[in-house]
């Protein structure tokens, strides 16, 4: 059979196919070979910090204060790098941000897919997609002229004392940018599930929302748990809307209220300006990096996990 | 209570179930539609403003035998 088609075939296509296999296995090796070689610029920068500083102190460490002396005899020549506080802060802001964005993504993508009609759908769903084509730095500046005073004064009317930077301010409006990455995708889904499941249920007398809940969700978990898993990774990433709303300022408190700051936020204050590149300031940023990246991928991990335990298999 | 009576308050209960899902979704896509509308909406209010020009036109004259000020005053 093989020899068969390969008579078929002329010398020029033989030639074309095989540039075109060429072509593709460089583009797959081309991903790889970046992200490898993302990965080992970062590990060996990261160990260099970590000869320096050891690897308990900063990653068990309560107290983050990089600056470090210009000269031998400054007062406070030390630098703190314990990550605690960096790491609170962006799960706390992560978190809120999750609470906003996946109850209010997910049942906007099961309405859209299983109740509106088509035309509603087609107005809907473009219409929310916007809210993700807005720049960050726009979402920074919503964050500090609107949702920040806001906050302010109901705290003031409530007798709560909310800082003008808080993690609440972030994580709000960080939540309302990602809800297009859970409810476009979570629709996309949803909309897959095959329409035999649905009749099936129906058939059986079960109400839509039943349905939904116990057929079509199970269904769909695996790619909803990658919508929000995207969504997460955008949460953690994020940086323009952290500084500008949550301020810069590592305290080591999980109140909502208070100004916290992320990781990310605490790279790009370190990478800024004149740096010298063997400092322990400098090279913190890329243990941060580090850092940031193991718990991605542990959270990939996991996420992983969880999807293979309660995926449903469907013939 | 007959089993006829149990029947239609299981009815009513997955009934009320059915449309408080429904109520879910219509609040949530309202919430991301209202969210959307005050976000495009403080942005156009504010930034609007930033295309027009404004000019101040003062009328004055100068007589013939106003002080010339050098470098030096």
């Amino acid at each position: 059979m093989t020899s068969l088609r390969h008579k078929a075939i002329s010398p020029v296509q033989q030639i074309t196919e095989a540039l075109v296999r060429l072509l593709l296995w460089l583009a797959a090796a081309a991903s790889i070979v970046a992200t490898l070689a993302i990965v080992f610029s970062v590990l060996f920068e990261a160990l260099r910090f970590f000869k320096i500083i050891p690897v308990s102190h900063f990653l068990f460490g309560l107290h983050w204060s990089p600056q470090m002396a210009m000269r031998a005899d400054q007062a406070g020549s030390s630098g703190s790098f314990g990550v605690i506080p960096l790491f609170l802060g962006t799960i706390l802001i992560t978190l809120i941000a999750m609470l906003v964005a996946i109850p209010i993504g997910l049942f906007s993508a099961i309405y859209m897919s299983e109740y509106a009609n088509r035309s509603a759908r087609n107005i809907l769903k473009p219409a929310l997609e916007i809210l993700a084509g807005i720049p960050t730095v726009v979402y920074g500046y919503f964050a500090i002229i609107l949702i920040a005073p806001a906050l302010h004064s109901m705290g003031l009317f409530l007798g709560l004392d909310i800082a003008s930077e808080s993690a609440l301010a972030a994580g709000l409006v960080m939540g309302v940018m990602i809800i297009p990455f859970v409810s476009s995708l979570s629709d996309d889904i949803i909309t897959a599930v095959p329409r035999s499941l649905r009749d099936g249920s129906y058939a059986l007398g079960i109400t839509q929302s039943e349905t939904i809940k116990q057929v079509v969700l199970p269904a769909a978990l695996p790619g909803i748990m990658g919508a929000v898993l995207l969504a997460i990774s955008r949460a953690i990433g994020e940086t323009m809307i952290v500084v500008m709303a949550a301020g810069m300022s590592a305290n080591l408190t999980f109140n909502p209220l208070q100004s916290v700051t992320t990781v990310t936020v605490q790279i790009v204050s370190l990478l800024v300006g004149d740096q010298e590149f063997d400092s322990p300031k400098t090279l913190a940023a890329f243990a941060l990096g580090l850092t940031l990246f193991c718990v991605t991928l542990a959270l990939n991990v996991v996420a992983l996990i969880v999807v293979r335990k309660y995926k449903e298999r469907y013939e | 209570m007959n089993r006829k009576t149990v029947d239609n308050q299981w009815h009513k209960t997955r009934m009320r179930a059915e449309k408080r899902f429904r109520f879910y979704g219509q609040c949530a896509l309202g919430l991301a539609v209202l969210m959307l509308v005050v976000l495009v909406g403080s942005i156009v209010s504010r930034g609007y403003q930033g295309v027009y020009a404004d000019a101040i036109a003062a009328s004055h004259h100068l007589r013939s035998g106003t002080p010339r000020y050098t470098p030096r005053g």
